[in-house]
């Protein structure tokens, strides 16, 4: 039974993000330890909505069990310069005003859409890789009781007969 | 047509009401987004611990296989206990397969 994560993923309409690929490691024969080129099976399948507004909309969907994110600033940037609210009177408020507005009311629109794009990234990689973990924790449960399983019949042989 | 001050205090306040109550919802805005960023943090950690231990725990079962496998040929006994040699396991696939 296929189990879909119950996240809040929310609705915005244009924006930019950043895709990254995990780096790639080739197998040299005799290397001892393989690093990220681990993989488990892991049911994971959101709903396509959350997807859907997780990507952006010019190009490709966001795939949660690839894209990490770096130190990325998942931290938030900070405003540095924030011009003082000043009220204008109606009589002040020309076609430079309007045009100003305008500029920045989309700004803050492509800003707010950006952002709410990163979370629902953000919130769908975390719901795959909980169950991601759940799955090495498994694996790594299993592997450890071969390993000793093996180890045991060794040392066995060898307490009797001496070593290999 | 002349406002009179009452209408102005309410005004006034109703602003005050409302800038207070935007300032509350966009600080528990951030702090939900620091908290998931967190939490994302020590899942991706876990993550990559875990598949570190299961790289290491997949080479000493290879290694083990390979000496049992190596004992099987030379054994001079009959029915070698160590002849159980494992089979290598479909779920966890260590591929560096070139994307």
């Amino acid at each position: 039974p296929a189990s879909s994560s119950s996240t809040a993923v929310y609705q915005q309409s244009e924006a930019a993000s950043s895709t990254e690929s995990p780096p790639q490691n080739e197998r040299n024969t005799p290397s001892p330890i393989d690093p990220d080129c681990v993989e488990v099976e892991v049911n994971f399948n959101p709903d396509p909505a959350d997807l859907v507004l997780s990507s952006v909309p010019g190009g490709e969907l966001f795939n949660p069990r690839k894209h990490k994110f770096t130190e990325e600033d998942l931290k938030p940037q900070p405003m540095i310069k924030k011009a003082k609210k000043v009220f204008v009177p109606d009589e002040q408020k020309d076609e430079k005003y309007w045009t100003r507005r305008k500029k920045n009311n989309v700004a803050a629109k492509r800003s707010r859409d950006a952002r709410r794009l990163k979370e629902n990234q953000i919130t769908i990689r975390a719901a795959f890789l909980e169950k991601e973990n759940t799955a090495l924790r498994t694996e790594v449960a299993e592997l450890r009781k071969e390993v000793g399983r093996c180890k045991n019949i060794v040392s066995k042989y060898e307490t009797r007969y001496g070593p290999l | 047509v002349f406002q009179s001050h009452e209408e102005d205090d309410r005004k006034v306040r109703r602003r005050e009401k409302n800038r207070v109550a935007a300032q509350r919802s966009r600080k528990k805005q951030t702090q939900k987004a620091d908290k998931l960023h967190e939490e994302y943090e020590s899942l991706e950690q876990e993550n990559t611990s875990l598949k570190r231990e299961i790289g290491k725990l997949t080479d000493e079962m290879k290694h083990l296989s390979e000496v049992l496998k190596d004992h099987e040929k030379i054994c001079p006994l009959l029915h070698c206990t160590m002849n159980f040699v494992t089979i290598p396991r479909p779920d966890a696939l260590t591929s560096c397969l070139p994307r």
